[in-house]
């Protein structure tokens, strides 16, 4: 389900809000597929007779009536639990609403509850939630990726037809990969990220999951720009021309064999590249330095920002903490050996030791020298091509429960986009075909997300 | 033995508001009504920077000769502690914001430049207190308010030099309006770092002072510790780098940690917020704005008003001194004449009554009457004085006690011709004496006249008259 189909069944109706919603909530439970951790039901279903009223009343309707939306669990909404799924926030409610709820309060969307995703979006799987992993709705055997599951399966699933997820390394994309939908990873700071619980905040980017590019397009601008809140948020640039397919210039990564490229991926994609070249877009080869080290680049900065982010998770003020231990190191000791999951306290015992003063942080000041080559070899790139094309996940997805065995693997096949994240790049994935996995990832300039979205409007109808 | 002393001091800046947050910046309300999910250290919320908390900080840095940093950049230091709300404190680590600046101190030895390394600035924490049962309370209206950390070069070499360096950086601070400076109330606070060295050059290992919350705390913590010091350094005990924190109640610094228990801060960049790049007019504005520094007045003082080096130095050195200077110079325009007044009899009361130059009860009106009264030859210097001490307990009219205690010098010349020839009379020899040019025989007159004045008679003119009447005979 789309914006304009639902909204049309709306207009002729065909069916209420109020009706569309609770079969939204049958949904959910008859699927379980764990996508969400909490519901918002009771508040939607009085939001959606609100809006059957407001119809019935004639009165003006916004781009968002009736669309339900669901929210990734490290996105604060006020007087509705936010847990991050984590053990350490299972009971938090937060006091204030983060600015992209905000702004989704004062439109007729309607907020369905908080999705399912990896504990403080550290993982690619969901099996780090502490509230069981997320089914894929696209393929029950396979993982739903992460960090971002629960709204990626939400949007595959039709428990929801708009999506917010987070993207610090790939969270967004990939998932919507592997559930086959769309996923759209902006600029850094291109919709605030006040009342997000940040992971590593330099990477950390607010992302829609949706079902189509006009349906993330729309969402976007309804929740784009610069915050007072956030001072590292920005107001994109404007896009009003019209894409002409000859004029298109795309840049194709060359997939070496070092990069470990799935077959199957890789056949996938030769395809879809194909389909681009048979309707007169030119698309060249491109090489990227760095590409084998990025995964250690962006380990050690994600992991180091992280640790410091999650400092304050110490259960003092707020969030689980134990009733007896002997000093307040113990005390500190123990809410965070017992809230925290696995990957949490290893990525945490990875920063602090990257952060050390023993090394001289070099690893960390090497990786930012390396961030920096990074971002001057795409952006020149990227002062030659409108975008840079590559497939979103290098690997097909893995079994269900088999991703923790190996948590630097899923950081290998992400690495087209860890790119994005390093150099702050807007990035969107496209499933390349409605029935079998795999997806393109296409990479804009800096702030030119508008520019990006209608490219993207135009290569998905090329695909499809 | 050599002492050798640097200081780090954290003032808190004079805002209206926190550093990161819209949150108050008040002393002493309720515990935790000035807090918001920000400085509280609620998840999903980024600092935003108080532009006015910056000018405070340039403005310190300014009033101390520092260089500026126009592009400058925030740091993540991480330890836990309960009163820390995010597991990191927001600073400035590598790139602090004014550096190689200095304060200029009275020392035994003359004029002292206190070379000062850097400032940087950095959010307070939270307070904890201890209560008796076991418990500790937090507050945290103090966290995230606004601070600039002032560390200095090793340049201070006794403990009435750190507290005189202390007592002017406490002036500056106030007088440019950077900071309250209060230390009852924890918006000044110091930190010591002092070691000794003996003539041989050997070295006891550098100790930090905490807990000092007094100037006087300050002065007795580096004396005991210098005499720590030496009697170590004298029985040949190695020492290594600590931390010890002084008892006001023993009198004693006592050992809080080793140096190498220390925490690893594990500082990394707050790249919440971008780099803050100060524009040359914003940076000139500040400049501006600065109040006259005592350095500039002194100058100006002996150029305008023609003071000696000595006088233009006392009055410019304190905001409330020179303040008062030139209110009475502005309606009396006798410089020298004041600055000698203020700087013996008025400072000499103030010592004495432990007040500050402005709660004294003289008026300005008074004050002038009575210099007057001494520049136009009405009494004289000792008499004026006299009459000071009354007026500055009573600020009566001075004119009032002068003819009251019948303290008028007397410049009446037929009254002066009267009595200079009534004591010629009474000593002859006086004449025989200054005939063969013994010139003290008019000193010796002079006394006689004075003493049967009863001090009234105007000195200057009574020695014209003694010298014309001793020429007739």
């Amino acid at each position: 389900m789309n914006i304009n189909d639902l909204q049309k069944k709306y207009f002729d109706n065909e069916i209420t809000v109020e009706e569309y919603i609770k079969e939204v909530f049958e949904n959910i439970k008859n699927n379980n597929y764990n996508a969400f951790i909490t519901l918002n039901e009771e508040k939607a279903i009085e939001k959606a007779k609100l809006l059957d009223k407001k119809l019935k009343e004639n009165k003006k309707v916004d781009k968002l009536f009736g669309i339900p939306i669901a929210i990734k669990d490290n996105i604060l909404t006020k007087d509705l639990r936010t847990t991050a799924a984590s053990k350490s926030l299972k009971n938090f409610i937060p006091i204030y609403d983060a600015d992209v709820i905000t702004k989704l309060n004062e439109t007729d969307a309607i907020i369905i509850g908080k999705t399912n995703m990896d504990e403080y979006a550290m993982g690619s799987s969901s099996e780090t939630s502490y509230f069981g992993p997320t089914i894929n709705p696209f393929n029950p055997e396979l993982t739903p990726g992460g960090s971002s599951s629960g709204s990626a399966a939400a949007v595959a699933g039709d428990e929801s037809v708009l999506a917010l997820g987070t993207d610090t390394g790939g969270s967004v994309r990939n998932p919507a990969d592997f559930c086959n939908v769309v996923g759209f990873a902006p600029s850094f700071g291109a919709i605030s990220r006040y009342g997000v619980i940040s992971m590593s905040n330099s990477f950390d980017r607010v992302g829609i999951i949706s079902n189509t590019v006009d349906d993330a397009l729309v969402l976007f601008n309804i929740i784009k720009g610069k915050s007072k809140n956030d001072f590292t948020s920005i107001d994109v640039e404007e896009f009003e021309e019209s894409i002409d397919l000859k004029d298109l210039k795309v840049a194709k990564v060359e997939l070496k064999d070092v990069y470990d490229v799935d077959e199957t991926i890789h056949k996938r994609f030769d395809k879809a590249v194909q389909k681009l070249e048979e309707n007169n877009i030119s698309v060249d080869t491109v090489t990227l330095d760095h590409l084998e080290v990025l995964n250690q680049v962006y380990t050690v900065i994600m992991s180091i920002e992280a640790e410091s982010n999650i400092a304050k998770i110490d259960g003092l003020r707020y969030g689980e903490s134990v009733e007896q231990y002997d000093t307040t190191e113990d005390f500190y000791m123990r809410n965070r050996t017992e809230n925290f999951g696995e990957e949490v306290k290893r990525r945490l015992a990875l920063g602090n030791f990257f952060a050390s003063k023993d090394n001289n942080q070099k690893y960390y000041k090497k990786s930012m020298q390396i961030r920096n080559k990074l971002k001057m070899q795409v952006e020149d790139i990227l002062s030659k091509y409108d975008i840079i094309l590559t497939p979103t996940t290098t690997a097909l997805p893995k079994e269900k429960g088999k991703s923790t065995e190996d948590s630097y693997s899923s950081f290998d096949s992400g690495m087209f986009n860890i790119i994005t994240n390093l150099t702050n790049l807007p990035s969107i994935s496209i499933p390349m075909n409605e029935s079998e996995q795999g997806s393109v990832q296409l990479t804009g300039n800096r702030n030119q997300d508008m520019k990006l979205l209608n490219i993207a409007k135009v290569i998905e109808g090329i695909l499809k | 033995m050599k002492t050798i002393i640097g200081l780090e001091i954290h003032a808190e800046l004079a805002t209206k508001t926190k550093m990161f947050c819209s949150c108050k910046n008040e002393f002493g309300q309720a515990p935790n009504t000035l807090v918001c999910p920000t400085c509280l250290g609620i998840v999903g919320t980024f600092p935003k920077i108080n532009k006015n908390a910056l000018k405070l900080a340039i403005k310190a840095g300014f009033a101390f000769d520092c260089e500026i940093r126009q592009s400058m950049k925030f740091d993540r230091k991480k330890y836990f502690y309960p009163d820390l709300t995010k597991g990191f404190q927001i600073t400035q680590q590598d790139e602090p914001f004014a550096e190689n600046g200095y304060l200029e101190i009275e020392s035994d030895e003359g004029d002292k430049k206190i070379r000062i390394e850097r400032i940087h600035v950095e959010e307070d924490t939270g307070k904890s207190t201890h209560t008796d049962d076991g418990k500790t309370l937090l507050d945290y209206n103090r966290a995230g308010v606004p601070l600039i950390e002032i560390v200095t070069k090793p340049d201070i070499s006794s403990a009435k030099e750190a507290k005189t360096f202390l007592e002017d950086l406490r002036q500056r601070l106030k007088y440019i309006g950077s900071s309250d400076v209060k230390m009852e109330e924890g918006s000044l606070r110091c930190d010591v770092n002092v070691n000794v060295k003996d003539e041989e050059g050997n070295r006891h290992a550098i100790v930090e002072i905490k807990n000092l919350n007094s100037f006087r705390a300050v002065e007795r913590a580096i004396n005991y510790e210098v005499e720590r010091q030496s009697n170590e350094l004298k029985e040949g005990i190695t020492s290594s780098k600590e931390t010890r924190r002084w008892d006001e109640t023993s009198g004693k610094t006592i050992l809080m940690r080793k140096k190498d228990e220390e925490n690893d801060y594990r500082f990394t960049v707050e790249s919440d917020m971008p780099r803050v790049n100060l524009s040359d007019e914003f940076i000139e504005e500040i400049k501006n704005s600065l109040p006259e520094l005592p350095k500039d007045k002194k100058q100006r003082y002996i150029t305008q008003y023609n003071l000696n080096e000595y006088d233009a130095n006392v009055l410019s050195r304190e905001q409330n001194i020179s303040e008062y200077f030139e209110n009475i110079v502005k309606k009396y325009n006798y410089p020298q004449l004041v600055s000698n007044w203020i700087l013996t009899e008025t400072m000499r009361r103030i010592k004495e009554y432990e007040i500050e130059i402005t709660d004294i009860k003289l008026s300005d009106d008074n004050f002038i009457k009575l210099l007057d009264l001494v520049k136009s030859g009405k009494i004289s210097n000792n008499s004026a004085k006299k009459i000071f001490r009354d007026i500055f307990d009573s600020n009566e009219n001075p004119e009032k006690i002068m003819k009251e205690k019948g303290l008028e010098q007397n410049n009446d010349s037929d009254f002066l011709v009267k009595l200079v020839n009534e004591v010629i009379e009474e000593n002859p020899q006086s004449v025989e004496d200054f005939k063969v040019g013994k010139d003290r025989a008019v000193g010796f007159l002079m006394g006689q006249v004075m003493k049967k004045s009863k001090g009234k008679a105007n000195p200057q003119e009574a020695n014209k008259i003694v010298r014309e009447e001793l020429s007739k005979r």
